[in-house]
């Protein structure tokens, strides 16, 4: 289990990936890697840590390695591994000097350790903990309901029914969700999130362009964390009986799963104190926003593709004025998971996606085209044109957990539902590459975003790329992918398929049949 | 030995340096916040000895060239102040000087002179062909030199 050093003392150089130098307690070498005793001052480096020259203190006293990141310093405590839990000494170690992910040119010069600096992010600083820190206590005014002001210091057994989504968080929203990542249980929960949260900027896929984007975001070397499909779907978790784990994959999944959670371990604390406790007793259907979060159906595709799912009758009756949730949007420019939430409404009132459009926190419409009602997220299939941009327009409201799925699901949508079968790329990346990210989790959220969708480019492009090599020697009447002729003489050959432009070097000493029936010809020179 | 390059070997190395050069912009882009201007999608495909580069298609046309030449230097488009001013400032944050480019009627531009800048259709500036983006090294072909690494540039600039 990662463990965050909180001392003073030692001033991290998270620049250069090192711990500044201390001295050796046994050897009284200066070093820049060391093990610290967390009960007194001792100090060893690894050669004597190795050695165990003092055995009677190794013994009674826990002495753990620290490592550098670019939030602070950590230790791993052994004992205390989570198997769930990614970030394991085994794993820790296994990436630590895995520089594959790095181009040559970005490696650092003394250690690995960058990997590991951007990789690890502190239980405060995710994006789902993030976002509920920082969002906005929310106003009665914005939500149009006394009511909301009744059940907001409550433990969430309350009626609650005309109240809107943030109306039942209290009006102190800062403080529950502070204090639970103070608590222990909680805490340790918070940890494993990166699990999920980093896990899906797993896989390198930053590839080329994308790299300096990542790196300029601070976020270039994520690591490869994950394999594990789980990295995007997160469902898995959610079904899990262990309270740790649920409140972890709460969190992954927006909360869908809290109503099924189990009690957790502080319930009987009071509300202030237990803020996920009385999410977790949410009133029930359709008597608000978490009580149609609780309705969701889990099948559903994704955590928020269920909530655009949340039934719409319900919400509308407990909300007669669905504006509340306008303005409950419009009073949280900084939400992530809480902006999409109050945005569910919206899907299910197409008219009413202009308004979302301003007030959403990603700064791009839930959709500038209407929306198949009941499946926001999801492409409308069949509408000519653009369709790959409108289903990502949509999911582009969604927060990360369904954002690989919608660019999925735009994707296969335009291959499926088009003759043409394209998807405009380009669109999709400019939508993302100018979402505003000023705030950690909106980084976070946006670089989920271009992952995933550099992931889909990257293996599209691949398989056709591939494809186009494979047959560049065969005659044109048996090449799928044919060449295009766009101009241009330096670029060579132009291929132009699923919306993505190939450029191959034009060999003139490869056959030049029309067909296979003619004869080889000799090359051209130039 | 064949090919505009000479050869695959060379000609892989041009389709790296056009994504270096992208990279370069993509950088300008976010350091000095210019978010103007913008570049597509690119990857490089290396598979069975040969390279392939796959870019997003951008809405562009032959009406929307604004900068820089699509037809090898015959003629050189700088029309659009906006972009031009974009472009030099690109350019000093590269590390590089304008130069006069063009057969018939030549034009100061930031960069080579084969660079594409367009006015999309959606009223984006994009840029592009930036293959030969960095400077060469006394070329034995007009096309054709060793081109300066892009750090050199950096290095040498501040």
């Amino acid at each position: 289990m990662i463990r965050w050093l909180d001392d003073g003392a030692i001033n991290l150089d998270y620049h250069h990936g090192q711990l500044p130098a201390q001295v050796c307690t046994r050897c009284l070498g200066t070093r820049n890697s060391f093990y610290k005793c967390l009960q007194c001052d001792v100090v060893e480096c690894p050669h004597c840590y190795s050695r165990n020259l003092a055995p009677e203190h190794a013994a009674s006293h826990l002495m753990v390695q620290l490592q550098p990141s670019k939030y602070g310093i950590f230790y791993t405590e052994g004992d205390r591994v989570d198997p769930d839990c990614p970030f394991d000494v085994a794993l820790a170690d296994s990436f630590k000097d895995d520089d594959q992910y790095l181009l040559p040119n970005e490696q650092p010069a003394s250690s690995h350790r960058r990997c590991i600096n951007d990789a690890i992010v502190p239980p405060n600083a995710q994006s789902a903990y993030a976002s509920l820190l920082t969002a906005p206590a929310p106003t009665n005014d914005a939500s149009g309901s006394a009511a909301a002001t009744a059940t907001a210091t409550g433990t969430g057994t309350g009626t609650g029914a005309a109240a809107g989504a943030y109306s039942n968080v209290p009006a102190s929203a800062a403080t529950p969700y502070a204090l639970l990542s103070e608590a222990d249980e909680l805490s340790d929960a918070a940890s494993a999130i990166p699990a999920a949260a980093y896990g899906t900027l797993a896989s390198r896929s930053f590839v080329g362009v994308l790299d300096s984007a990542a790196e300029l975001g601070g976020y270039a070397s994520i690591t490869k964390l994950h394999d594990e499909p789980a990295a995007f779907g997160y469902g898995a978790a959610a079904t899990s009986t262990n309270t740790t784990t649920t409140i972890a994959a709460i969190s992954a999944t927006g909360y869908t799963s809290l109503a099924d959670s189990p009690p957790l371990p502080n319930d009987d604390k009071p509300a202030a104190d237990n803020a996920y406790g009385s999410l977790a007793k949410a009133p029930p259907v359709g008597a608000g926003a978490y009580g149609s979060l609780s309705a969701v159906v889990p099948a559903a595709a994704g955590a928020y593709g269920s909530l655009s799912n949340a039934p719409a009758a319900d919400a509308a009756s407990s909300t007669p004025e669905s504006g509340s949730y306008n303005a409950q949007a419009a009073a949280n420019q900084q939400a992530s998971s809480y902006g999409s939430l109050t945005a569910a409404p919206h899907q299910v009132e197409p008219s009413n996606s202009s308004n979302a459009t301003s007030s959403n926190a990603y700064g791009h419409s839930l959709s500038s085209q209407p929306i198949d009602a009941g499946n926001a997220y999801l492409p409308t299939l069949g509408t000519a044109g653009n369709l790959g941009a409108s289903a990502y327009s949509a999911s582009l409201a969604a927060p990360v957990a369904t954002t690989a799925m919608a660019i999925n699901s735009a994707i296969a949508g335009s291959s499926s539902g088009t003759g043409s079968g394209s998807v405009n790329w380009n669109e999709l990346f400019q939508q993302v590459a100018e979402t505003p990210a000023t705030t950690l989790e909106a980084k976070i959220d946006k670089w989920h975003r271009l992952l995933a969708l550099s992931e889909r480019f990257e293996s599209v492009a691949t398989a056709i790329g591939k494809q186009i090599i494979a047959e560049r020697n065969l005659p044109l009447d048996k090449q799928t992918i044919k060449p295009i002729n766009v101009g241009g003489t330096a670029g060579g050959e132009k291929f132009l398929s699923n919306g993505v432009f190939f450029k191959v070097r034009k060999t003139d000493n490869q056959p030049t049949r029309q067909s296979a029936n003619e004869p080889m010809r000799e090359p051209t020179s130039q | 030995m064949s090919g505009l390059y000479g050869g695959e070997a060379l000609a892989q190395k041009a389709a790296s340096l056009e994504l270096k050069g992208l990279r370069s912009y993509l950088e300008f882009i976010d350091a000095e916040n210019e978010h103007r201007l913008h570049v597509p999608l690119m990857i490089l495909i290396d598979y069975w000895g040969y390279r392939v580069i796959a870019t997003s298609v951008l809405p562009i046309g032959s009406g929307t060239l604004c900068y820089g030449s699509s037809d090898a230097g015959a003629t050189v488009h700088n029309e659009s102040p906006e972009l031009n001013a974009i472009m030099e400032r690109a350019a000093r944050f590269i590390g590089m000087k304008g130069h006069v480019v063009g057969f018939t009627q030549p034009k100061l531009i930031h960069g080579p002179c084969d660079i594409e800048g367009h006015l999309g259709r959606d009223g984006k500036y994009y840029v592009l062909d930036t293959a030969r983006l960095y400077c060469p090294e006394s070329p034995s072909r007009f096309f054709m030199a060793l081109r300066l690494p892009a750090d050199a540039f950096r290095r040498s600039s501040v």
